[in-house]
């Protein structure tokens, strides 16, 4: 106790926690070498002061010292030696405090505590010494640190810590760095603060699998992918508020095009569920976004509807690619919605086919003249069609000639009635031509198309 | 090995970002929008679609908005002023201009609020343009509020008004009818992140195309942005921060307006894309109005050298605004410029019909600038009167005569205020009567002064003015112990005047403690006290070195006590 009020008397105010917090790695160390439990169990006391002080003082304290603040020097001193105490054994018997069905020892305990203490010190001082910008980086940058120490060390708290650092640097970056923007003409805050943050996600969801031995067997199946959905949800994130609102779209369907392509080039199925999720993203996104937002004004050619959506439409015919090589002709098992997932990702081709031909259909519906409707979807149909038959997929072919079926109904029930006679001309014509096509190929190949169909 | 390169990449990255942000100063407010943006758009965009194919006629939205209009405006009578008109005739002569080129051609109207308060516009289903005074007194261009007022009428143009109205009648399940009842706060609170920059878009287009300047609504955003900087203060812990957040998360919920930064990012790509020429913005025809009122409240916050600075800005505006000269007069007054009030005070007169305070403080002022050649100066003004002068000026033109020599017009007019008192046939009598006193006591006849003043509290008996004025004769007469009985009434510090009287009293007295305590209080709420010049323009020699011997030996009790600190 003399020991304790000596130093609050001869280091003052931001010092106070520091001179605490070293009487007590020093009484801790000495309880160890003399193998006296209460030394050992003062210095703990005198640690857990510490904090308390530095809770309670540290933080307001803004002298400076060479250029730095007070507060950095001493939070930073305290939770470096928090770190070392909690490296410290203590004899504390085989006691064991039971908590939610599992046994911890009090040794871990005392251990633990000291540790989250020092980390919670550290990201509190981050939030204290950088700008609101900066502070969701330093967590998660912190939050990888802990996780190398916690898998170096095969320290599980370690590891909790890191991944609630960087949980916390993930939901902040919705409150503060994605509003962000920046000033016109340079490389956003927000673009350049989010960017780390996603790669550290993604090196978590690529480290993981390497180090599974050291890792729970619940931390191994959750953490790797939910730490692969947090790296792509902050660059959706990123690509939804970055990148112009007519873009956005066209981005995620970039996305969808990448991730396709890791889950083809990795095997990996959490890169094609993220794909499938993203590609319904651009669904509603072109539907409800870039089909409604109409100006009264021309728009300038980069920002015309055919380019954004008409880009996004490409990106998800381009993933077909990949999904070709993904599919997966295997019996699915389960019921209801799992059911429906389960056949998607079997399928992925024929969710990005159908998103891409009904979006493009109803894209030249929204883009062409009234009269030349029928002929562009003519087009599309015979271009359907001709796809289907190279690529062999039944339903693809199904749907070519749902397409030109359609246009022949259009034709009976609106055109021949209400189109000028130009476009109604040009419509028989080439309605004509595609008709007279399709039967020449279907004599041509009947017994293979009767095959097909 | 690998592991370690990745991640060292990855450290390096985010402490680089790290350095960054602090380097550029990147300061951005925690706070709920992106959330909000990502919720309010998701929402709007998915209630599109069925709000596109059930659209309400245009006669249902017009109705819907006439009736919520007329409810709003029924709420907050305003009372008819020249300056509330004349604003309003200039917001529905800019917004019509702009109107005329809107696509939906139905009958917009625009209406000012006058709140000082209301730092927003809005806009109503069916044409209603609103705009605050708030909002206004941070413009001071007419191309700024081209851009607001664009930015409303494309919010009812792209339907975004009607929109609002159906999904709450969804929500709500309310009939057509029951539409009309929507509170309209509703619309008041903006509308998603991609309807607001919809509208800020054809809103600037819309501008541009009445031969307005992009550039009004950037710098409008800035200004707006500033506004919000200063009365948004920075959390001081975690904890205020996400307290912070979540009051703005749930007050917010509409309340999802761009980031400025994107908004002006945007126009400027805009300004790039379309090629539009650099227009040079007009002023602001109404700006005066706002300026005038921020010299009044520095006016009130004594701070003179400001009020002078922003009254004559507005006067660059409108050079022939009355009020505006008033008050950089009161401020050059203030300062003891009396000469450059005076002039003032003079322009700030009508002469249809001057008013009786300002004519009061323009004989002061002539009298403090040029006790000679005063009377000179309003006699010559007053010719400049249309009719007959009032008595206002005919006792000010005798107070200044007894400042000359010639008492005469002093007693006529004295004769006169007696008369009016007893035949009871003006209210004014008893001040006419203090204000010949003040002449006299200016010209240094106390007795006849303390005469005049002791008819007008006789009158008057309650009136502090009247009993202050008597103190400061008796001051002079070296009567302390009656100017302590007149000075008995009303110790508080709201009347400046008065403290110093009981300061000065004090000072005669011999008890300079008491005379610096009421001197201390006096120079808070006046601090035209501590200009030598201001007092010895406006009081007795006395008055004048009594407060010049307070103001030293104040200062020197300060050296004293900080020389004992250190």
């Amino acid at each position: 106790v003399l020991l304790w009020i000596g130093a609050w008397v001869a280091f003052p105010e931001a010092w106070t926690a520091v001179s605490w917090c070293a009487l007590g790695l020093l009484l801790s160390l000495a309880g160890r070498r003399l193998q006296i439990a209460e030394i050992g169990y003062q210095g703990r006391a005198l640690a857990l002061l510490a904090v308390l002080r530095a809770l309670a003082m540290n933080f307001d304290t803004t002298g400076k010292f060479h250029g730095l603040t007070l507060r950095l020097i001493t939070v930073a001193v305290i939770a470096a030696l928090l770190y070392v105490t909690s490296g410290m054994k203590i004899s504390a018997g085989e006691n064991t405090l039971h908590l939610a069905g599992h046994a911890y020892s009090y040794t871990t305990l005392v251990s633990g505590f000291f540790s989250w203490a020092g980390s919670f010190l550290l990201a509190l001082l981050a939030w204290y010494e950088l700008r609101p910008v900066g502070v969701a980086v330093a967590w998660t940058m912190f939050g990888l640190v802990l996780f190398e120490f916690g898998i170096a060390r095969r320290s599980t708290a370690l590891r909790l810590q890191a991944y609630i650092a960087l949980l916390c640097g993930f939901a902040r970056i919705f409150f503060v760095n994605l509003n962000a923007s920046g000033l016109p003409g340079e490389i956003s805050p927000r673009f350049y603060t989010v960017v780390p943050i996603a790669f550290a996600f993604f090196y978590l969801y690529w480290r993981l699998p390497q180090s599974s031995d050291n890792l729970l067997e619940r931390e191994r199946t959750i953490a790797t992918s939910l730490s692969c959905y947090l790296g792509t949800a902050s660059i959706a994130a990123l690509m939804r508020f970055e990148v112009k609102p007519d873009w956005v779209a066209a981005a995620w369907s970039g996305l969808v095009f990448c991730t396709a392509a890791l889950a083809w080039m990795w095997q990996r199925k959490v890169f094609l569920h993220q794909a499938l999720l993203m590609s319904f993203a651009v669904l509603a996104r072109v539907a409800l976004h870039n089909f409604y937002e109409r100006s009264y004004f021309p728009a300038p050619a980069w920002d015309d509807r055919r380019l954004t959506a008409g880009l996004a439409i490409a990106f998800l015919f381009a993933s077909l690619a990949f999904a070709f090589r993904l599919r997966n002709k295997e019996d699915c098992f389960e019921t209801g919605f799992q059911r429906l997932v389960q056949t998607m990702a079997r399928r992925p081709e024929q969710v990005w086919f159908f998103m891409a031909v009904g979006l493009l259909t109803v894209l030249l519906t929204l883009e062409t003249r009234h009269g030349m409707v029928t002929l562009a979807w003519g087009l599309e149909a015979l271009c359907v069609f001709m796809f289907a038959i190279w690529v062999g997929e039944r339903s693809f072919r199904l749907t070519g000639v749902a397409l030109l079926l359609l246009c022949v109904g259009k034709i009976l029930i609106v055109d021949v009635w209400k189109l000028q006679p130009r476009d109604r001309y040009m419509t028989l014509i080439v309605l004509g031509a595609a008709l007279v096509f399709v039967s020449f190929m279907y004599t041509r190949y009947r017994e293979n198309i009767r095959q097909y169909l | 090995m690998r592991h370690w390169i990745v991640v060292a990449g990855i450290l390096l990255a985010g402490v680089a970002a790290i350095i960054v942000t602090e380097r550029r100063r990147v300061d951005v407010p925690p706070g709920p929008a992106a959330v909000l943006y990502l919720v309010a758009d998701t929402e709007q965009e998915l209630t599109r679609m069925p709000v596109h194919f059930t659209r309400m006629s245009d006669a249902d939205e017009i109705a819907v908005g006439n009736r919520i209009a007329k409810y709003y405006e029924a709420e907050r009578p305003d009372k008819p002023d020249a300056e509330r008109e004349e604003v309003q005739r200039y917001v529905e002569q800019v917004g019509s201009h702009l109107a005329s080129r809107a696509h939906r051609q139905i009958l917009y109207r625009f209406h000012y609020i006058p709140m000082p308060s209301m730092v927003n516009a809005f806009a109503l289903p069916g044409g209603h343009v609103y705009i605050g005074e708030g909002l206004l007194s941070l413009m001071d261009s007419e191309d700024e509020l081209a851009s607001v007022l664009g930015h409303e009428i494309e919010h009812i143009d792209h339907y975004h008004c009607a929109e609002r109205a159906q999904q709450e009648s969804a929500l709500r399940k309310l009939p057509l009818g029951g539409l009309f009842g929507l509170p309209i706060e509703l619309f008041e609170a903006g509308y998603s992140k991609n309807q607001e920059l919809e509208a800020d878009r054809e809103g600037v287009r819309l501008a541009v195309e009445s031969g307005y300047s992009a550039s009004g609504a950037i710098r409008m955003f800035e200004a707006f942005d500033r506004f919000y900087h200063e009365i948004r203060a920075r959390a001081k812990n975690p904890g205020q921060e996400l307290a912070q957040t979540v009051s703005e998360t749930l007050d917010g919920y509409f309340r999802s307006h761009p980031l400025t930064s994107e908004r002006v990012d945007q126009i400027q790509k805009m300004i790039a894309e379309q090629r539009w020429p650099a227009v040079a913005e007009r002023d602001l025809q109404v700006a005066y109005i706002s300026w005038t009122r921020k010299a009044e409240s520095e006016l009130s916050a004594h701070d003179y050298e400001k009020a002078q600075q922003l009254a004559n800005h507005s006067l660059k505006i409108k050079a022939t605004n009355r009020k505006a000269l008033q008050i950089l007069a009161r401020a050059e007054f203030s300062r003891a410029e009396f000469k450059e009030a005076a002039a003032n005070y003079r322009q700030a007169l009508d002469p249809a019909n001057p008013d009786a305070d300002i004519v009061r403080s323009f004989a002061l002022s002539l009298a403090a600038a040029d006790k000679h050649a005063a009377k000179t100066e309003f006699q010559n003004w007053a010719l400049g009167i249309h009719g007959e002068p009032s008595q206002h000026v005919t006792i000010q033109l005798a107070g200044l005569s007894v400042l000359a020599g010639d008492t005469a017009p002093a007693r006529k007019a004295a004769l006169m205020a007696r008369q009016s008192a007893q035949q009871n046939t003006s209210d004014f009598a008893p001040g006419w009567m203090a204000d010949l006193a003040w002449w006299y006591y200016l010209a240094g006849d106390y007795p006849t002064s303390l005469g005049l003043i002791d008819e007008a509290i006789q009158q008057r008996p309650g009136d502090l003015h009247y009993r202050t004025e008597a103190a400061w004769v008796q001051i002079e007469q070296k009567r302390l112990a009656d100017a302590m009985d007149s000075l008995a009434e009303n110790t508080d510090s709201s009347f400046p005047e008065r403290t110093m009287s009981r300061a000065v009293l004090h000072w005669q007295e011999k008890n300079p403690d008491e005379a610096l305590r009421h001197f201390e209080t006096a120079i808070i709420s006046q601090p035209e006290w501590q200009n030598q010049r201001w007092v010895q323009g406006l009081y007795s020699p006395l008055v004048a070195d009594s407060v010049r011997q307070m103001q030293a030996e104040r200062e020197r009790r300060k050296k004293t006590n900080l020389a004992r600190t250190h």
